[in-house]
């Protein structure tokens, strides 16, 4: 005799839900073709990012935020988790974020921070989390990994570069060095992808940080002024 | 009948704090970006105190009188809480229908007999205010609009025979009829001052050339036209607890019974087709009673959220003893939000919203509503002040300015909350930074941009006067410092992250 299991009828319509759920809000840098923000091609949802830079003023926030608009989807939070309570959320929306998506979340100690991080990755009502952590163990880290995947959301983990020794769940970690070559509204700084899953890390370009425009673009490298022919009599 | 609480914002506080009947006392807000007087005592009135007058100016007539932000939403509330005591003479007591209420209406239909008749009823309502040191002007008149108006405008505690109104009436200022103050003010330039005045001329006429409200305050005061108020009502509160002769020291056991217990009051709760919006729990031990008071973003009857919401909160809630008695009360309900579904296609906006709201009553739950916030940008020039952080779940202010992105990116992402003294050495005295110390290292700057000036606040204690720049140092790193135009001082506020 044939023994069938009667499955619930929540649980197929579960599945064909998650069937016809498109695969990522994500816009797909790579198949649309936009090569024009840095890490374009490295924003992946579900995943972690680690952004190693100095502890003031190097840029990195600029150039992450304005990154990561571009490949936003259109619904959902952006949490930032602002420990120090100097974060000035206006001046990240003018990057282009919505400012009325902006959830700022300022835990007294960091532990309430890691926390408020993992909740915040798991969310499936965040598209971003944002946060600003000195140092972390190991597992937490994982942690994050494991939460950002149910999420479906991307982390932004702004980290001192000494963190750079320590072990990482993070997809992809870039190296933000500000520039001293600097003209009226722009900036410029060094961002070198020190480590991509996959192990297509040690690339380096200068992006230029135009807060006019509010805009970021790669600076093209100047040709060395000395002829070829002389160059080769040389 | 109408009881009017005259200055009823500074009779709150009074009840609240006896202390402030010493001195002369006046409430201010911010009204056109100025903060002005909005209410004040007879003393400071006498003093020269106006209502509408700047603070600083009042400051400035009367400097030792005590000056505290007005609370209007806070004034509503108490009234409203009067509004319940006086239910102990008339179940129908409800506030005057106005943006900033000092009136209650009373209808007293099949009360006064209880009393002795109209007149006994009446002195014991005056009574009962003086006992409650209330400053109260009373009448008692056939419609509500005629007992407003010989309240405000009539003798002290008037009772109006009934069918006597029209002649007590006709004596009143026309701003007894509760009129706006265009309507005043175009009636005054016609000559029309007193009520009777306006009873004289043709009906028809009024509305076209006196707005339709003046016919309708008219005919309500005279009862030709029905007036209601809504009557404030005392719900029964939705209170569940249990009692231990023995304290219990162990948490899972007290989570349990939260448990149980959150489950029969949100059995009551859907009983009433609501959704539990804020709840508040007593945990009474030996020594005192431990308050917790949790609320959702949305009404909800989730117990699963709401059991969450329990336990996040009481992880970090430190016991001091055994627990005797565990309660919890409904504090506040509200309308569930029904969404159809759909079979297939799902709403993700919605889904995403849902998630939200949990997202956000969890991180209230245990770090508190003051570190779950949203931004709103405020009309104001100094850094400092131009953004607000409130509560996520926290309505938005009137007052909100437009975000200009441009603005924004010549504003540093991390911003200190107080500028930090820094050493600097400029080009030429007031001149830009040529060098600058921070945290014990010298830089020297490459490249600044400025000075942009603000100057602001002197409506405020200390005003700005400031001269802001972008500076670059030499190892790349990008700061805004300003040097104060008062001290001369150079200050750090911020870091272009």
């Amino acid at each position: 005799m044939a023994v069938t299991h009667a499955v619930p009828k929540s649980d197929v319509v579960a599945e064909l839900r998650r069937r016809l759920q498109p695969s990522s809000a994500y816009s797909d840098p790579r198949r649309d073709g936009d090569a024009s923000q840095p890490c374009a091609s490295l924003w992946r949802p579900g995943t972690i990012s680690e952004w190693l830079a100095p502890p003031y003023g190097s840029g990195a926030v600029t150039l992450a935020w304005r990154s990561l608009a571009e490949a936003l989807p259109s619904h959902g939070v952006c949490a930032l988790v602002d420990c120090s309570r100097c974060c000035l959320a206006p001046a990240i929306a003018a990057w282009g974020v919505d400012l009325q998506r902006l959830l700022v979340i300022r835990p007294t100690s960091s532990r309430e921070a890691w926390w408020a991080v993992e909740q915040s990755l798991r969310s499936r009502g965040v598209a971003a989390t944002c946060a600003w952590v000195e140092h972390a163990p190991e597992r937490m880290l994982r942690r994050w990994q494991l939460a950002a995947e149910v999420g479906g959301g991307v982390g932004l983990l702004f980290r001192p570069i000494a963190a750079r020794r320590e072990p990482s769940w993070a997809e992809f970690r870039v190296l933000v060095i500000p520039l001293t070559a600097t003209s009226g509204d722009a900036r410029r700084v060094r961002l070198e992808v020190v480590y991509r899953r996959g192990g297509l890390g040690g690339s380096a370009q200068e992006w230029e940080l135009d807060h006019a425009a509010g805009d970021v673009h790669v600076v093209s490298p100047v040709a060395d002024s000395t002829p070829l022919r002389r160059a080769a009599r040389a | 009948m109408c009881t009017w609480f005259p200055r009823w914002p500074i009779q709150r506080l009074y009840a609240v704090q006896p202390a402030l009947r010493r001195q002369p006392l006046a409430l201010f807000a911010e009204s056109a970006q100025r903060l002005r007087i909005t209410a004040c005592c007879p003393q400071a009135e006498r003093c020269g105190v106006r209502v509408g007058q700047s603070l600083a100016d009042a400051k400035a007539m009367l400097s030792d009188a005590s000056y505290q932000p007005a609370t209007s939403e806070a004034d509503r509330t108490a009234l409203r809480e009067l509004a319940l005591e006086a239910q102990r003479f008339t179940p129908l007591v409800g506030l005057e229908d106005a943006a900033e209420p000092e009136s209650l209406f009373w209808d007293i239909s099949g009360c006064p007999h209880l009393w002795g008749g109209e007149r006994p009823f009446f002195q014991a309502v005056t009574d009962y205010w003086k006992s409650r040191r209330y400053t109260v002007r009373l009448a008692l008149a056939d419609t509500v609009g005629a007992a407003w108006a010989v309240a405000h405008y009539g003798p002290t505690a008037s009772l109006i025979p009934s069918g006597r109104e029209a002649a007590v009436l006709a004596n009143l200022p026309l701003a007894a009829l509760r009129l706006p103050k265009a309507t005043l003010s175009r009636l005054g330039a016609m000559g029309l001052h007193r009520i009777g005045d306006v009873q004289k001329l043709p009906r028809k006429s009024l509305p076209s050339r006196f707005g339709a409200e003046l016919l309708q305050r008219l005919d309500q005061a005279f009862g030709e036209q029905p007036e209601w108020f809504a009557a404030e009502r005392l719900q029964e509160p939705l209170v569940v607890s249990r009692t231990w002769d023995e304290p219990i020291t162990d948490q899972l056991a007290v989570a349990i019974v939260n448990r149980e217990l959150l489950h029969e009051l949100l059995a009551q709760v859907a009983q009433r087709s609501c959704g539990l919006h804020e709840v508040r729990g007593e945990f009474q031990t030996e020594t005192k009673t431990v308050p917790v008071e949790l609320h959702v973003t949305e009404p909800t009857l989730d117990e699963a959220h709401w059991n969450e919401l329990i336990a996040l909160r009481l992880e970090r809630q430190p016991w001091p003893g055994g627990v005797l008695r565990v309660t919890w009360m409904a504090l506040r309900l509200g309308v569930l939000h029904r969404q159809q579904g759909t079979l297939f296609a799902q709403d993700h906006a919605a889904d995403q919203s849902r998630a939200v709201h949990a997202l956000v009553d969890r991180l209230t739950s245990r770090l508190g509503a003051g570190a779950v916030l949203r931004v709103e940008i405020r009309p104001d020039p100094q850094p400092e002040q131009a953004v607000a952080l409130i509560p996520w779940h926290q309505p938005a202010a009137n007052e909100e300015a437009p975000f200009v992105a441009e603005q924004w990116r010549s504003r540093p992402m991390r911003l200190l909350p107080v500028p930090h003294p820094i050493e600097v050495m400029p080009v030429v005295p007031d001149g830009p930074p040529l060098r600058m110390s921070w945290e014990g290292r010298s830089y020297r700057v490459i490249h600044q941009q400025g000075p942009e000036r603000i100057e602001t606040g002197w409506w405020r204690t200390e005003d700005a006067r400031r001269d802001y720049y972008r500076v670059q140092w030499d190892d790349g790193t990008e700061v805004w410092a300003f040097r104060d135009r008062r001290s001369g001082g150079w200050f750090l506020h911020g870091f272009f992250d």
